[in-house]
C-alpha cells in the first residue's frame, strides 16, 4: 500500500470535512434559535421580534446556502479514495446515509423554502410550524451522520460476511440506538447549539460595543445567553456520559486522551502538559500538572477505585484484568484473515469440507479481523500528543463557557448586558472559542480512533483505494480552492449584512 | 406559487445565494464528479464477482500472514 497516497487521502478528507464543518454547527444551532425567536414573535405579536427573526434567518440562510452540498464531496471521496472502506462498510452505511439524505433534501428543503420565502404567503401558525420543522429536519439529518460515525467508533449490529468481505447489518436498532450514537449525538447537538448561540452573542456584542441597534442586540442576547448557558452545562453532563462509553468501548483512546501510560485503580485526571521525555513503560502517567485523584476511574467507570487500563496494559496485556496483549489480538486477526483467504481458495477448488472448516474458524475469530493487518503491537495506540491536547483544549474551553455564561446570564438578569466593555469584548471572541472547542473535540474523536477507520475491524492503511497519489494531490488543491472561495464568499456576505444591520439588511 | 412569489419579490441577496447554489451544483456534479471522482469499483470492474475477488485479495493481503504460534 502506498503510504503517501493514504496520507494525502487523509489530508484531503480532513481538509474537506474541516471546511464543511464550519457551516454545520451554525446551521444546527441557528435553526433552533431562529425557531425560538419566531415563537416569541408568535406569542407577543411584536414586530421587533419578527424583524430580529428575519435578520438571523438571513444570516442562517447565507450559511446554509454556502454550506449546502459541501458534504457531498465526502461521498465522492468515499468512492474514489476510500473504495476499500466503502466496500466493507457499504451495507451498514447505506441505511443511515440514505435516511440522512431524505431528511436533508426533503424535510429541510421543503420547510426551508416556506420558512424563508413564505412570510407573507402562509398563515403565521404554518410559518412557525415550518421553521420548527426546518430545525427538526437539520437536527435529525445530523443524527444519522452521527449514527454512521458511531459505527466507525464502535461497530455493532453487524456480521462480517466471509463470501463478500462486507460488514452486513444484522440489527438496525443496534446500529442506530447504540449508546455511542446517542451520547455522541447529544454531545454534538449541544455543542452546535452552543456554537449557534455564540454566533448570535458575538454579533450582538459587536452592536452593543458600537452602540448601534441596541434594542435588537439586547433581544438577541436575551435569547442566546440562556440557550448557551443551558447547553454549556448539558455538554458537561453528556461529556461525562461519553467518558464512560469511550472508557468501555475504546480504552486505547481514553488512555491516550489522559496520557495514562500504566493502568491504575483509582486513576486520576491530571490537568497539565505531556512530559515529552516519557515513553510507555516509564511510569504511570506522562502528564505534568495538577492531579484530581480517582477522577478518571469515577468518570470512566463510575467507581472511585475502578481499574482504568493504561497504554502499557493495552500493548502488553494485563492478566489480572483480563486484557489481552495486542500481539495476541494480532495473532487472532491473522487467523481470521487466513481463514477468509483459505475459504476462497477452497471454494475455487470446490472443496466443501475445507470451506466449512475455514468458515467455522473465521466466525470464531472475525471480531479480531482488523488486528491482523497491524504491523506491531504499538500500532493499537493512537497519536498520544494530538489526542491529549485536543481533548484538554476542548475541556478547558468548555469549562470557561460554564463560568462565562453564568456571568453573562447574571448581567442579563440585572439589565446590565449592554454595559461593561470587558464582558462585551470577551463575548466578541466566544464564536472563535466555540469553533476551537468543537474542532478540538472532533480532532480528539477521530485522531483518537486511529489506527482504525472502523474500530478493530478495518485499519486506515487497508481502507484506501490503490490509486496513484497524483490524483489525490490534484483534487486536494482543487477542493482547497473551491471550498476556500466558498468560505470567503460566506464571510464576506455575512459581514456585509452585519454591517448593514437588522434594519437595513436585505432580509 | 409560494416559492415563485416569495422568491422573485425578495431582494438581491436571494438571487446571489440561488446563483451560488446553482453554480456549485453544476460544478460538482457535471465537472468534479465525472472528471475527477470516478467510482473506483464501478470503473475498474464490470461484474460483482470481479469486484468481490478484487476486494477479497485486497483485504486478505497483509505485510506478513504468518501466525506466531508461541
Amino acid at each position: 500500500m502506498d503510504f503517501l497516497m493514504i496520507d494525502w487521502a487523509r489530508a484531503q478528507f480532513a481538509m474537506t470535512i474541516f471546511i464543511h464543518f464550519l457551516f454545520v454547527p451554525i446551521t444546527l444551532g441557528m435553526t433552533v434559535l431562529v425557531a425560538i425567536m419566531e415563537s416569541i414573535y408568535h406569542k407577543t405579536g411584536k414586530e421587533e421580534w419578527k424583524n430580529a427573526t428575519k435578520f438571523w434567518q438571513l444570516l442562517l440562510a447565507i450559511n446554509f446556502a454556502i454550506g449546502l452540498a459541501t458534504g457531498i464531496i465526502h461521498e465522492f471521496e468515499f468512492g474514489t479514495n476510500w473504495s476499500n472502506y466503502s466496500w466493507v462498510m457499504g451495507d451498514v452505511f447505506g441505511a443511515p446515509l440514505a435516511i440522512e439524505g431524505i431528511f436533508a433534501f426533503f424535510m429541510e428543503a421543503s420547510f426551508g423554502v416556506v420558512s424563508i420565502f413564505g412570510w407573507k404567503r402562509v398563515s403565521k401558525k404554518f410559518h412557525l410550524f415550518s421553521t420548527w420543522m426546518l430545525a427538526l429536519g437539520t437536527n435529525l439529518s445530523g443524527f444519522w451522520i452521527i449514527v454512521a460515525n458511531a459505527f466507525m467508533q464502535h461497530p455493532t449490529g453487524y456480521k462480517l460476511n466471509i463470501e463478500t468481505a462486507r460488514a452486513e447489518m444484522t440489527s438496525f436498532s443496534e446500529v442506530a440506538l447504540q449508546p455511542k450514537a446517542i451520547d455522541t449525538f447529544l454531545h454534538q447537538m449541544s455543542s452546535a447549539y452552543l456554537l449557534g448561540a455564540t454566533f448570535m452573542i458575538t454579533i450582538a456584542a459587536y452592536y452593543l460595543l458600537r452602540k448601534r441597534d441596541v434594542v435588537f442586540a439586547k433581544r438577541s442576547m436575551a435569547v442566546a445567553i440562556p440557550f448557551a448557558l443551558i447547553n454549556a452545562y448539558f455538554l458537561f453532563l453528556v461529556g461525562d456520559m461519553q467518558t464512560a462509553t469511550v472508557t468501555q468501548m475504546q480504552p486505547t483512546k481514553i488512555a491516550a486522551t489522559e496520557g495514562l501510560f500504566e493502568g491504575k485503580e483509582g486513576a486520576p485526571i491530571i490537568v497539565g502538559i505531556l512530559n515529552p521525555n516519557k515513553k510507555p513503560g516509564d511510569g504511570q502517567t506522562a502528564v505534568w500538572g495538577i492531579p484530581f485523584p480517582n477522577m478518571l476511574s469515577l468518570l470512566g467507570k463510575h467507581s472511585m477505585n475502578a481499574f482504568v487500563p493504561g497504554i502499557k496494559d493495552l500493548i502488553d496485556g494485563n492478566n489480572k484484568y483480563g486484557i489481552l496483549p495486542a500481539s495476541e489480538l494480532m495473532r487472532r486477526g491473522k487467523i481470521a484473515i487466513n481463514a477468509m483467504n483459505d475459504y476462497h481458495k477452497a471454494k475455487e477448488s470446490k472443496n466443501e469440507a475445507l470451506m466449512a472448516e475455514n468458515k467455522k474458524i473465521f466466525e470464531e475469530y472475525s471480531k479480531y479481523f482488523g488486528y491482523g493487518h497491524l504491523q506491531k503491537p504499538e500500532d493499537v495506540i493512537p497519536p498520544i500528543g494530538v489526542t491529549f491536547y485536543t481533548f484538554h483544549i476542548m475541556v478547558g474551553l468548555g469549562s470557561f463557557f460554564m463560568i462565562f455564561f453564568v456571568i453573562l446570564y447574571v448581567r442579563l438578569m440585572k439589565g446590565k448586558i449592554a454595559d461593561g466593555k470587558l464582558w462585551l469584548k470577551i463575548s466578541l471572541f466566544t464564536l472563535l472559542m466555540a469553533y476551537i472547542a468543537t474542532f478540538a473535540g472532533w480532532g480528539m474523536a477521530e485522531v483518537g480512533r486511529q489506527p482504525w477507520t472502523v474500530f478493530g475491524l478495518l485499519p486506515t492503511i487497508k481502507s484506501a483505494t490503490p490509486i496513484h497519489v497524483t490524483n489525490v494531490q490534484m483534487t486536494f488543491f482543487m477542493f482547497l480552492i473551491l471550498l476556500g472561495t466558498l468560505t470567503f464568499a460566506e464571510v464576506k456576505m455575512i459581514l456585509k449584512q452585519i454591517k448593514l444591520g437588522p434594519n437595513k439588511s436585505e432580509h | 406559487m409560494i416559492f415563485k412569489k416569495g422568491f422573485w419579490k425578495n431582494s438581491t441577496i436571494w438571487y446571489k445565494l440561488f446563483l451560488i447554489i446553482c453554480i456549485k451544483m453544476i460544478f460538482m456534479f457535471i465537472l468534479i464528479k465525472p472528471l475527477f471522482f470516478p467510482n473506483f469499483m464501478k470503473t475498474n470492474f464490470n461484474s460483482r464477482d470481479k469486484k468481490n475477488s478484487f476486494m477479497i485479495k485486497e483485504i486478505t493481503t497483509t505485510e506478513d500472514n504468518k501466525i506466531d504460534d508461541k
